[in-house]
């Protein structure tokens, strides 16, 4: 392990709590999350060489995330339905000191429960850009494409989250496979 | 004329269009109540999907993740014997203390709270250093040596902060460490916070804890060989950390604004 390479470790270290931010956000659940992104980890691991110096380490990382979170939810495809929905049970505190946090909590859980029931192309960007902070530009260049295309994206995404949550009987108890 | 799309509306409520663009948005909404509610919605729903994530990001990554990404690092550090290389510790308490009985060592490789992190009333801990915190002003003005009462006391044993030595890391970032003492001027916790030099943040990249009395070792935290001196060492080689700077180098870099 020459320096450079402690160096690249050290940084995605520090970005592990990201990556897993950006993994749930399209996963789902922790569970499924933590698996895509210790398979990713393993897969960035074994190509450090082809990481550039100088560019954006964090968009690299979040390309494996990505294509990983892909390759595994095609080949569980008849999985996939159980592996994607939201475990909104362990959103929930289980700890009575945190018992005034709950009905905030609930409320967040939803609206990850209202992300995951997005199609994949939205969800990506919603989280690419709005979690993980990068600039419409960034996603386009990282996703192959348009601009346009990433804002229209989004913009869907958004919209369908706004009227989600709006609609309190049309929400998460909605979609298949949820704890009503 | 810029046409009020959804794209450019959206565009519009995350701050990513050019300036000017953004002056002809803002005096469009002026006259159009309904622009601005679909504004308005898509700033909410990109606050929400922000906070419905955050807890993620301040409960601890998975250990095994840590170590896949450490590989082989975590089991051979290849320690720097950067006790040489520090300076004498100035402090003449120093000497009258016994060796610490028990140490716990958070490793914090990196800056985030991916282990079990020190409860936040710590004096330091583990993280982003707060802008106006005692930490920051210790880091920020303090000569090495010098102990610097806190105003309150409302961290857990800790009445003191003193810098114990400053140094470059491999990365050449300005890093110093420093510990928190109790009100007999005996060391708690030890940590190494280092300076981003693009913002002048500071993160407290590791702390080491040491306690008086042999404390059970909790979850999340690597229970260190023996003394101090092992666990500080680890953080230090893990930084790269060769050599202090000496007092005057310190001064210097400080009177600067550590540029």
């Amino acid at each position: 392990m020459n320096a450079t390479d402690t160096d690249i470790r050290h940084e995605i270290v520090a970005l592990l709590p990201r990556l897993r931010r950006f993994a749930l956000a399209l996963a789902g659940s922790r569970d499924l999350a933590d698996d895509v992104l210790q398979t990713a980890c393993e897969k960035a691991l074994g190509r450090l060489e082809q990481f550039t110096p100088g560019t954006r380490l964090d968009s690299w990382m979040f390309q494996i995330v990505r294509t990983t979170f892909i390759d595994h939810t095609r080949r569980q495809q008849r999985r996939q339905h159980a592996d994607l929905t939201p475990d909104l049970a362990e959103s929930l505190p289980s700890d009575a000191r945190i018992h005034e946090q709950t009905a905030a909590r609930a409320d967040l859980a939803i609206v990850r429960a209202e992300i995951a029931q997005l199609p994949h192309e939205q969800r990506e960007v919603l989280a690419l850009i709005t979690i993980e902070g990068l600039s419409y530009q960034d996603a386009a260049n990282m996703l192959g494409v348009p601009i346009g295309t990433i804002m229209s994206r989004l913009s869907r995404a958004r919209k369908k989250l706004a009227r989600a949550l709006d609609a309190p009987s049309a929400g998460p108890g909605h979609a298949e496979g949820m704890p009503q | 004329m810029t046409r009020l799309t959804d794209e450019t509306l959206m565009a519009y409520a995350d701050g990513a269009l050019p300036e000017a663009e953004a002056a002809q948005v803002a005096s469009a909404l002026e006259h159009d109540a309904e622009a601005r509610a679909i504004v308005a919605e898509f700033r909410r729903t990109a606050e929400l999907s922000r906070v419905a994530f955050t807890d993620v990001m301040t409960e601890p990554v998975p250990e095994q993740l840590v170590r896949t990404v450490l590989g082989a690092e975590t089991r051979g550090v290849n320690v720097v014997d950067f006790a040489q290389a520090r300076k004498p510790r100035p402090s003449p308490w120093r000497t009258a203390l016994p060796l610490a009985a028990s140490v716990l060592l958070v490793l914090g490789v990196a800056a985030t709270q991916f282990l079990q992190q020190l409860p936040t009333e710590h004096a330091i801990a583990l993280g982003p250093v707060p802008k106006a915190s005692p930490l920051a002003e210790v880091l920020e003005t303090k000569p090495s040596g010098t102990p610097v009462t806190l105003a309150r006391r409302a961290t857990e044993g800790a009445d003191h902060l003193m810098i114990v030595a400053t140094f470059r890391d491999r990365k050449a970032r300005i890093c110093r460490e420093v510990e928190a003492l109790d009100q007999a001027m005996q060391p708690q916790l030890a940590g190494v916070a280092c300076r981003d030099p693009a913002n002048g943040d500071w993160m407290v990249e590791g702390t080491a804890r040491i306690a008086a009395s042999a404390a059970p070792s909790k979850p999340g935290y690597v229970p260190s060989g023996s003394d101090e001196k092992d666990v500080l060492d680890g953080l230090l080689a893990l930084l790269g950390a060769t050599q202090t700077l000496s007092a005057d180098e310190e001064q210097n870099l400080m009177r600067q604004g550590w540029r």
